[in-house]
């Protein structure tokens, strides 16, 4: 016997999907922020207090050259935006399912809908974070149309930390180290991503390798979206494709994996 | 009437991960993987060629031994853990009751908890609120109801995972041992609650070492022993059996 999958019921399915994972966001961000005393105001202060930090350094202490102070801090505001959102969505998924180990081994659960839940809830921050830095923009250079493709930008991001989220996961259940060494090279991936320097001041040999990078890679495009003088190669859209093919196969592999994490767990 | 079949298990095994494989680092993986020296370790077989039927309404009490793979077959019924080998047929809507209460988020208040566990359920959001409702009135715990689930003591937890499990509409309900939560007078609640539920269709699991229990509420017996079916029959007969064993 076949089934038959109408359209109405792949627009039912998107919708449970949505709603599960909206009304799972506000829980997972009211459980992050309960015993804060900023609360959620904390997911804005948070980067202003690093982009502060950072600014003084780079700016002022080392000397970034080529930038203007405050064509400098639109470049940093982006750079740490990113590189944060990467990097805590990541993180926050893979350790979902570490965290929430006696819901899993009590409960038949769907794990994407956790994951959809832990990630919505770091889109939300992301958006908290963009807020005042789009005010900041607008006042320098007003709205640009190409800021209307940072939707599918941010959709293809969001795509792309899920599926390594979820590989991650797989790690941190099955190594008990995976969440320490995880820490390590995220510490050092600022670094390795262009957040405070222009790429091109870099030694030629090194720019290969960090161009490569998928976070360099939506970085440059997510400048390039909010109208900074970045140069778009084509090499940049293969990376961008690569990039969706790898999340693929990383939730293909943890799809086949998960009997295994909860047998693990 | 026809007898209709909820689930059934045809020689299902289950193996889990060497306990050892927990403590595995990445590190000595790969130290031992240059050494040469990497051994991988065997599965600890938890249960061994489990034939069994569960019949809509009928219930079924599983007994046994500390570790003789109760609680795993409970988690098998209830689709957290696939068989290793052997199949499992059978679509019905289940609801577990296994030690839920350790499944509970303390930082969220008690209405939180239905929701979080409602949305980790499936269960759409038109559902949540009369569900909501009856948790807290046979939990008895109104007056928490905002209250973080970590400020609240043991016999409360207990009470809701007791309320809650029971109130999301399912047709099998596997309970593991926890019938004899809270005070004398939950307790009372409770059975008549899972009297109530019995009467409408629904079927039972129940995981017990409490034997008086299991005959009160249960026609048939399954008896494992380290992981494999050792009887299987009416619960007078196999508790007869397992007292003179």
């Amino acid at each position: 016997m076949t089934t038959r999958i109408t359209i109405r019921q792949i627009y039912a399915d998107l919708r449970l999907i949505f709603s599960q994972a909206m009304r799972l966001s506000r829980l997972e961000l009211l459980q992050r922020y309960k015993r804060s005393v900023l609360g959620i105001w904390w997911s804005l202060l948070n980067p202003i207090i690093s982009v502060g930090v950072y600014y003084l350094i780079f700016s002022e202490i080392i000397l970034i050259q080529g930038f203007s102070k405050k064509e400098y801090l639109i470049y940093l505001v982006a750079g740490v935006v990113v590189i944060n959102f990467s990097l805590q969505t990541i993180t926050t998924i893979a350790e979902g399912f570490s965290v929430r180990v006696n819901v899993i081994t009590r409960l038949k659960v769907n794990p994407y809908t956790i994951a959809h839940g832990t990630l919505g809830a770091s889109v939300f921050n992301f958006l908290m974070t963009l807020l005042p830095f789009f005010i900041l923009l607008f006042f320098d250079r007003g709205i640009s149309p190409r800021l209307l493709l940072l939707f599918p930008l941010i959709c293809a991001m969001m795509y792309f930390f899920f599926g390594i989220g979820l590989l991650l996961a797989i790690a941190y259940t099955l190594f008990d180290d995976a969440k320490a060494i995880t820490r390590l090279v995220f510490s050092f991936m600022p670094f390795f991503t262009p957040v405070f320097y222009k790429i091109e001041q870099l030694p030629q040999a090194l720019q290969h390798w960090i161009t490569a990078s998928p976070f360099t890679n939506f970085l440059i495009l997510f400048r390039w979206s909010i109208g900074e003088p970045q140069t778009l190669q084509i090499t940049m859209f293969l990376n961008l494709v690569l990039s969706l093919v790898l999340s693929s196969i990383c939730l293909k592999y943890f799809h086949i994996k998960w009997d295994r994490i909860v047998k693990v767990l | 009437m026809k007898r209709q079949l909820l689930i059934e298990l045809r020689g299902v095994s289950l193996d889990l991960p060497a306990h050892e494989l927990r403590n595995k680092s990445l590190k000595s993986l790969v130290l031992s993987k240059i050494k040469g020296d990497l051994v991988p370790k065997p599965a600890r077989r938890i249960l061994s060629n489990i034939d069994l039927k569960i019949i809509r309404g009928e219930s079924l009490s599983v007994i046994g031994k500390n570790g003789s793979g109760k609680s795993s077959l409970l988690r098998v019924l209830s689709d957290i853990y696939s068989p290793s080998a052997g199949i499992l047929i059978g679509g019905a809507s289940r609801m577990p009751l296994i030690e839920l209460d350790g499944a509970f988020n303390g930082e969220l208040t008690v209405l939180e908890n239905i929701d979080f566990l409602s949305i980790l359920l499936g269960i759409p959001y038109k559902r949540i609120l009369p569900i909501k409702q009856s948790v807290l009135e046979f939990s008895e715990l109104q007056t928490f109801a905002f209250q973080p689930m970590r400020t609240l003591s043991t016999g409360m937890k207990a009470r809701f995972a007791f309320a809650f499990a029971t109130s999301i509409e399912s047709e099998l309900i596997f309970i593991d041992e926890s019938l004899s939560v809270g005070d004398s007078q939950f307790s009372k609640k409770a059975t008549a609650r899972i009297r109530e539920l019995k009467r409408k269709g629904v079927t039972l699991v129940l995981v017990t070492h409490d034997l008086t229990l299991a005959r009160r509420f249960t026609s048939k017996c399954l008896w494992l022993e380290n992981g494999s079916k050792r009887l299987y029959g009416s619960t007078k007969l196999v508790i007869e059996k397992y007292k003179t064993f």
